[in-house]
């Protein structure tokens, strides 16, 4: 079982207990006046130099300096450290709590009201230094830093989390979507038997499930594609092209303006690039804008206890005092003895 | 000027405390001795003389007549009872640790014995008694309270009764180590007043010694029976520990500088030896003699002086 302290500066104040010796030297020099019943037996002692700078009780002041040295320790915040107080902060985890303010909604009162262990600011990156910071103030041994906020994408990157040491846990928590779940209408030339279908599908796009539903489905009289083939392979491209209508080809928002020809590559999946390619159907609005799941967890970082625990609040401070206490009634008990009535 | 009667709870609480100590103290002693040590003077034969017409025959010794065939009378002194003075030391030098209040028990002690067996006891101290203590306590004759509120001496004649011993016992407690004049003042007061023989007991530290033996000679010529109460403090017959100190003379002021534990031994070789001699000289003049100190036990220190009182009668 060892001890440690609170507030280990009071120490510098211990040289206190050079007080009492101070004290008792100087106090010689002027002897204490006991009244006595008669002095007719006294013969005056001849005090040499040497000996009124001389320890005369050391009791006394042995006593006297060990009250100085307990009460400075009481005010130092002395914890005995038992092995199931060691046990009790090993298994306490100091959390940081780091807000995602870019996905976060702005909110004045949020901002204005955050409790300690809780950062936001502009930048993640800022946020995790403040949390890293207080971490460091911290006596658990185990420490993590925890990511709350939509995560849109962009908003964190392995670059926010560059200066966290190793042990110290990431985490990152999706709190909303952050208004990422998007209506979106595509329209599709499908080939559904023998004829070419416009379908018109509604996709409700989540962070990890796109929900499709048609909506409508009209037929198409002329194929607005054509394929440039020479004329021994004319049947081939055609049959190329209707295996790539087969899986269906996805128009641009603003539906096709004016039929497109493409040549013959020679294969359908070349065809159906190609196909592709001409449509230039635009991607954006198609990916969620948030990050998926697997993307935070590679940020993470795993959480591991480093160093020693630390004492925190559970000082011992009230045992001291009462130490103080028994020997201050032991100390008036011996200097009244010594002084008599 | 008479002052109102008011008595405050220090003063009945210290006259209680003394009252109930006394008791239980006098209750053991009275479990230890069995009979009273203390003798009257009451039915004391004293001489034979010839019969003449007239004595009353109950008187007549027919055991002497048979013997020598003349008729004698027997005369006795004159039946009276035991009548003790305590004269109790108040100087200065007495106010110290618990040595006044053992003085206190003492004579509180021995009172209670000596009324209780329907005897006389009164106290007398050539010191201080506070102006409250004459006027609101039990009337003390023979006290004259001077300008400044304090009466020279407290004086209770010998009386018995149970009224006597709680006037006896609220003197007593009430007394304080504020005088100036040592035991031989207090003996001296005691001699004028006594007109006639009596036990005097002197509680004192005798630190006047020589003018004390000469007091208790001077009483002791006078037919008086002496007991000597010499009470001490442990702290004064043993010094204690304590460094460079200047210790201060009660009585005198004089202060002398020691260093306790240099001090110690040849102080102590001193004071046992002038004990030593203090005794002797009393008991030389065939004085009843016993040392109190505080921290030792009243009651069998008082039961191993009256019995061997009992057994030298």
């Amino acid at each position: 079982m060892g001890i440690a302290f609170l507030e280990p500066w009071v120490w510098l104040l211990a040289g206190a207990a050079a007080v009492p010796i101070a004290i008792h030297l100087l106090s010689r020099d002027r002897s204490r006046r006991i009244r006595f019943p008669s002095v007719r037996f006294l013969k005056p002692t001849r005090l040499s130099a040497v000996t009124r700078r001389s320890i005369q009780d050391w009791p006394l002041l042995l006593l006297r300096i060990v009250l100085v040295l307990v009460a400075v320790a009481a005010w130092a915040g002395p914890v005995f450290v038992t092995p199931a107080r060691q046990a009790e902060w090993t298994a306490r985890v100091a959390r940081a709590v780091v807000l995602d303010d870019r996905a976060a909604p702005p909110d004045d009162e949020l901002r204005s009201a955050r409790p300690g262990g809780t950062f936001a600011r502009e930048r993640v990156r800022d946020a995790v230094h403040d949390a890293l910071r207080w971490l460091d103030e911290q006596s658990a041994t185990t420490r993590e830093i925890v990511v709350l906020g939509a995560f849109k994408r962009g908003s964190v990157d392995a670059a926010d989390f560059v200066d966290v040491p190793d042990g110290v846990g990431v985490r990152l928590v999706r709190t909303s979507d952050g208004g990422s779940r998007r209506e979106r209408e595509i329209t599709r030339l499908q080939l559904r038997g023998d004829r070419v279908v416009r379908v018109t599908e509604h996709l409700t796009l989540g962070t990890g499930t796109t929900v499709v539903h048609e909506v409508a489905a009209a037929p198409v009289d002329v194929v607005p594609i054509r394929v440039d083939a020479p004329a021994g392979q004319r049947d081939e491209a055609e049959a190329a092209l209707r295996a790539v209508l087969r899986r269906g080809l996805r128009l641009p928002p603003a539906g096709l303006m004016e039929p497109i020809a493409v040549d013959w590559p020679g294969d359908v999946e070349r065809l159906a690039s190609d196909i592709e390619t001409r449509l230039a159907a635009p991607l954006d609005g198609w990916e969620p804008d948030v990050m998926t799941d697997a993307e935070l967890g590679a940020l993470a970082r795993p959480t591991r206890p480093v160093g020693a625990a630390q004492p925190d609040d559970h000082g011992d401070r009230r045992a001291l005092w009462a130490f103080v206490l028994l020997l201050l009634a032991v100390e008036t008990w011996v200097r009244r003895g010594r002084v008599w009535a | 000027m008479t002052r109102p009667h008011i008595t405050t709870p220090a003063e009945l609480s210290s006259l209680r405390d003394l009252e109930l100590a006394t008791r239980a103290t006098v209750e053991g002693l009275r479990q230890g001795l069995h009979r009273s040590p203390f003798h009257g003077y009451s039915a004391e034969f004293n001489q034979y003389r010839h019969y003449r017409p007239g004595d009353d025959l109950k008187y007549v010794d027919w055991k002497a007549f048979g013997r020598t065939d003349r008729l004698f009378t027997r005369q006795f002194r004159e039946t009276t009872n035991l009548s003790a003075l305590f004269v109790v030391d108040v100087s200065r030098s007495m106010d110290f640790g618990d040595k006044f209040r053992l003085a206190q028990s003492v004579t509180a002690v021995l009172g209670t014995l000596i009324i209780d067996q329907g005897d006389l006891a009164g106290v007398v101290a050539d010191g201080r008694l506070s102006a409250r203590a004459q006027s609101d306590g039990p009337r003390v004759a023979g006290n004259a309270i001077d300008e400044t509120g304090v009466a020279p001496a407290a004086y209770l004649p010998p009386r018995s009764g149970h009224r006597q011993l709680a006037q006896f016992l609220a003197i007593v407690a009430r007394l304080r180590p504020e005088g100036t004049a040592g035991i031989a003042a207090g003996l001296d007061r005691a001699a004028s007043l006594l007109h006639r023989r009596g036990l005097v007991v002197a509680v004192s530290d005798f630190y006047d010694d020589a003018q004390a033996l000469t007091a208790l000679r001077r009483l002791a010529r006078r037919g008086h029976e002496m007991i000597v109460v010499q009470t001490l403090s442990a702290d004064e017959v043993r010094l204690s520990p304590m460094g460079v100190v200047e210790l201060v003379d009660a009585e005198t002021g004089r202060g002398v500088v020691v260093e306790a534990e240099r001090a110690r031994a040849d102080y102590e070789t001193k004071i046992a030896h002038w004990l030593d001699g203090f005794e002797t000289a009393v008991r030389r003049e065939g004085l009843g003699y016993v040392r109190v100190v505080t921290g030792e036990p009243l009651e069998r220190v008082l039961r191993l002086f009256l019995v061997s009182r009992r057994s030298a009668a």
